[in-house]
């Protein structure tokens, strides 16, 4: 089913968690809600639920406007932060919760949906068990069956993983993205993690002071990020930001900061003789190379070796720019290298506005 | 993409929904509300009404006529209402300094000792609290009897005090043991919670410094605690100037002629319970309506004082 | 916990550290010495001071099986319903309390509606509030209900009386629980009726039982309102009995009286014994703020 936020806001006292909102997600589809905290997130996904009422704008599913209705009226099924356990039902009374509301469903119906819930997030074995004598990961898949063991139209979750250890939590961000498919139900998740909304949405709210900054998928959110904030919060390590000024050179447009050139492959559509702009690049997009080459000349600060690659922060006149090296690179504190911005990979921003130019 | 105006709210709906949030509150609250209204809210207003009638055995439920406020003029025209007023004062500030010193010292001291042995004795001073009234009235009755049976001619003999009936002669000593007694264990529960809940922190840091008990008492945890200091006064004032229950089970005011009788003694005696058999319950109105609105004052006091605003923290969902 | 508060400094003398224990002793042998000479005194004919004369002995406690033999029981209700009076009372007073304060507690701390703040200052001011002023015009409103001298009326009037502090109590257990149990309920289809029995109130039965034990002890000590509104003999109850006989003025028999008191008292002890902590913590928590 599709889901329509149009105008949503929501004040508390005078202060507006959620500003003019407009969202439409397709009927399947799997959206992340992205933000840091206090941007109106989670306070989204409550109106959605119905625990919170708009302050003005509408809610709709499907054809249906439904900010008037209760939550057990809008089909809606959610997993919570802290999985919100009944901790004085089993398992199995925990997932029926739900069909027991209901007096359309037999008492044979019921157990045998709990059994087929229990079973399509592997939880079969644990339905005598209390919520306390469960895993992390045990309890979050419970409440995963807890929320659709009633065929709700729409799942909502609120950061499902941010109570999991980093291990379970890779595993459960495949599963859960696996089920959602699996059963081909609309998803809205919250997160503050660019990772887990990356890794797991088809696409992307970024969300920040309440206001919408980007909605797109995360391919585009990483390759075109829409503001400098986006830009800034997507992509990890963050993207690496310089004040520029734009100015023609040879036919072609380069950003000049202070005695350094960088040439552009993509210039701004309209280019007046010289601008201000706010020059983006991901450290994935900074090469390190021997002293003298490249576009600048840098001195390595620190090495944080990943494994898999290496973090590279080099000194570059007064900034300091992070770069990712390749595991081989070797390189001392101190030692001078040649660095080099990928011409394709550069982003540039608007220094006031934050809005992109090219 | 379907506009707003499209599918707007139909009005019907929007009212229901407005009602049930309504009607859920008043389904939980009716049954509080009505049992508050008949038995607290109604007897305040009774009160005040009544006092101005001359409503009493005599006159029955239905003869009695409204006389003003006579009722407040016979009490200060009565020649013991200053020594009324004067035991009942003497009454609530001795047993309360005697409550709070109590209750703050048996609070320090039993989180100084071992966990186990503290609460140990601050059972036992919760003991008087939870026992009942007459029982209790009952073991000072003996303690104070006169000899060969009280106990307190026995421990105060070795000291050259002549054995006596403590009730009779030392009427004044027993209220104030009686309730002090009883008293205790309120301030001492609520100092001994605050006292928990300073961060150890503090003494530890207080300790390393090199600061003596005493010391640490008065720097540290007399100043932590002086809001529930504050409240635990406030509280027991207001609980004292309406108090009577361990009087009434003791000394009954005597003896003699009001030698211990307080405020709210006197509105007992006069409107339930006295051996004339005329229950003069609007004259007795009159006695309580005083209370009541003193009462009344400190409570919106303690409210202001207490910042009710921070206790009522708005609810999470709006359904 | 502050326990170790102020521990002694290694090295020191140990002898200070035995100071605050002798304090706390000699102020609380008043208290023993009562309570010993309660159950002392009711297994001897009688006790000058702290020496029992004359030798052990049941006679005191024969109000239970002759009752006919004890000449100051002879014209009173027998001491079995009495005790069943006492019971009821005690018990109906807590259940209700209960049920209702839970109900108004739960409104309190989930539920939003027009005048709660106006509602819950009522609540504390009424908490706060000492409620035996109130006994004279209770009187009137009893008899003009037609609840006076009837079980029925007190325990509605000690109901009414519990209900501010149990409305707090509670509402302060509510509080307490994670909000998303409440959303997570209403999501999966609840009715706030249902969150409430189904979700809250097993949440909270630690508590309940904590409130519940301490309104049965209030209730089953309660002398002044069975006193006042239950004058005639049948409807009594224990602390009524007690009072008679101590109050009847001539030779004041202790044996008899420590044993009815103690037969009285024991249920109370026996309760204290098994829930002192969460009496403990509900008496302090009950009145902060």
């Amino acid at each position: 089913m599709r889901v329509v936020l149009e105008h949503l806001t929501k004040k508390f006292g005078d202060v507006a968690a959620v500003n003019e909102l407009d969202l439409e997600m397709r009927a399947g589809e799997f959206v992340a809600l992205l933000g840091p905290s206090g941007c109106g997130k989670t306070t989204t996904l409550l109106m959605i639920a119905g625990i919170y009422r708009p302050t003005s704008g509408a809610i709709i599913f499907g054809d249906q406007r439904v900010d008037h209705l209760h939550p057990k009226d809008r089909g809606i099924g959610m997993v919570f932060q802290s999985y919100a356990l009944y901790p004085h039902m089993t398992v199995a009374e925990n997932i029926g919760f739900p069909l027991e509301l209901r007096s359309s469903v037999s008492k044979a119906e019921r157990d045998k949906r709990v059994r087929e819930a229990a079973a399509l997030v592997q939880v079969a074995e644990l339905l005598d068990r209390r919520p306390a004598q469960l895993s992390g990961g045990q309890q979050q898949r419970v409440a995963l069956a807890r929320a659709l063991v009633k065929r709700p139209d729409i799942l909502l979750l609120d950061e499902p993983l941010s109570n999991l250890d980093a291990r379970l939590r890779h595993e459960m961000r495949g599963e859960i993205k696996r089920l959602q498919k699996e059963v081909g139900i609309t998803s809205i998740f919250v997160t503050h993690d660019q990772l887990e909304a990356l890794t797991m949405a088809d696409r992307v709210a970024v969300m920040r002071d309440g206001r919408l900054q980007a909605y797109a998928t995360p391919a585009e959110l990483y390759a075109k990020p829409a503001n400098r904030f986006v830009a800034g919060f997507i992509g990890s390590p963050p993207m690496n930001f310089l004040d520029a000024e734009l100015a023609a050179r040879n036919g072609s447009v380069v950003a000049k900061i202070d005695n350094l050139e960088i040439p552009l492959a993509h210039p701004p559509a309209t280019t007046a003789d010289t601008r201000a702009a706010t020059l983006g690049v991901r450290p994935e997009h900074l090469a390190i190379l021997p002293p003298g080459q490249g576009d600048a000349n840098a001195e390595v600060y620190v090495v944080e070796p990943m494994g898999r690659e290496q973090i590279v922060d080099v000194q570059v006149g007064p900034r300091r720019l992070r770069a990712i090296a390749p595991p081989g690179f070797a390189a001392r504190i101190g030692e001078r290298v040649g660095l080099r911005f990928a011409p394709e990979q550069i982003h540039l921003f608007d220094p006031s506005s934050g809005d992109r130019i090219a | 993409m379907a506009r707003i105006e499209e599918i707007a709210l139909p009005r019907e709906r929007q009212a229901t929904a407005w009602w049930r949030f309504n009607a859920t509150a008043l389904l939980f609250l009716g049954p509080a509300m009505a049992l508050v209204l008949v038995f607290f809210i109604a007897p305040v207003v009774i009160t005040f009404v009544m006092s101005f009638t001359d409503l009493a055995t005599s006159t029955g439920l239905s003869n009695w006529q409204w006389i003003g406020p006579e009722n407040y003029q016979r009490m200060f025209r009565s020649q013991f209402w200053l020594t009324i007023l004067g035991n009942t004062f003497v009454y609530v500030a001795v047993v309360l300094a005697f409550n709070v010193i109590v209750g703050l010292g048996i609070a320090l001291l039993s989180v100084h000792v071992e966990a186990k042995a503290g609460g140990l004795f601050r059972s036992l001073w919760l003991l008087p609290r939870i026992s009942p009234s007459v029982v209790y009235a009952l073991m000072w009755t003996w303690a104070a009897a006169s000899p060969p049976f009280g106990m307190i001619n026995y421990v105060v003999e070795p000291f050259g005090v002549e054995p006596r009936y403590w009730i009779q002669s030392d009427p004044w000593l027993i209220v104030i043991l009686i309730n002090g007694f009883v008293g205790a264990s309120f301030g001492m529960l609520i100092f001994t919670s605050a006292i928990k809940a300073i961060p150890e922190d503090l003494f530890r840091a207080a300790q390393v410094d090199g600061a003596s008990a005493l010391h640490v008492i008065r720097r540290i945890t007399l100043p932590l605690i002086k809001w529930p200091i504050l409240f635990v006064l406030v509280y027991q004032t207001m609980s004292l100037f309406a108090s009577y229950e361990y009087i009434y089970l003791t000394t009954n005011g005597g003896p003699g002629l009001y030698a211990t009788e307080t405020w709210s003694l006197w509105a007992f005696h006069t409107a339930l319970s006295n051996y004339y058999g005329n229950l003069d319950f609007a004259y007795g109105a009159a006695m309580a309506a005083i209370l009541v609105l003193m009462g009344l004052g400190i409570s919106v006091v303690m409210l202001r004082l207490f910042r009710f605003g921070q206790l009522v923290a708005e609810p999470r969902v709006e359904v | 916990m502050a326990t170790a508060v102020i521990a002694r400094a290694p090295g020191r003398s140990r002898w200070p550290s035995l100071v605050p224990y002798a304090v706390l002793l000699l102020a609380t042998v008043p208290i023993l010495v009562l309570y010993l000479w309660l159950f002392y005194s009711s297994f001897f004919p009688r006790i000058e001071g702290f020496r029992p004369v004359g030798d052990f002995t049941i006679d005191n406690w024969r109000f239970l099986w002759d009752p006919q033999s004890v000449p100051q029981l002879r014209n009173r209700p027998p001491i079995i319903p009495l005790t069943i009076n006492t019971f009821v009372f005690a018990t109906m007073t807590s259940l209700i309390s209960l049920l209702v304060s839970s109900m108004a507690g739960y409104a309190f701390s989930r539920l939003r509606f027009r005048g709660r703040r106006v509602f819950l200052g009522g609540v504390l001011l009424l908490h706060s509030f000492p409620s035996v002023t109130l006994l004279i015009a209770l009187f009137v409103v009893l008899r003009f209900l037609g609840l006076y001298d009837k079980l029925v009326g007190v325990i509605l009037v000690q109901t009414a009386f519990a209900l501010p502090f149990g409305i707090w109590i509670m509402k302060g257990f509510f509080d307490n629980i994670p909000w998303d149990l409440e959303m997570s309920a209403l999501v999966d289809g609840a009715g706030r009726l249902r969150t409430w029995w189904r979700i809250m109130l097993p949440l909270v039965k630690p508590g309940l039982l904590a409130l519940g034990v301490l309104l049965f002890v209030e209730g089953w000590n309660q002398f002044l309102l069975p006193f006042v509104f239950m004058p005639s003999g049948s409807q009594q109850t224990l602390s009524t009995l007690v009072r008679g006989i101590l109050g009847e003025g001539r030779f004041v028999d202790y044996g008899l009286l420590t044993a009815v008191g103690l037969y009285y008292i024991a249920p109370i002890l026996v309760l204290f014994v098994l829930a002192q902590d969460q009496l403990m913590r509900i008496y302090a928590g009950g009145v902060k703020g």
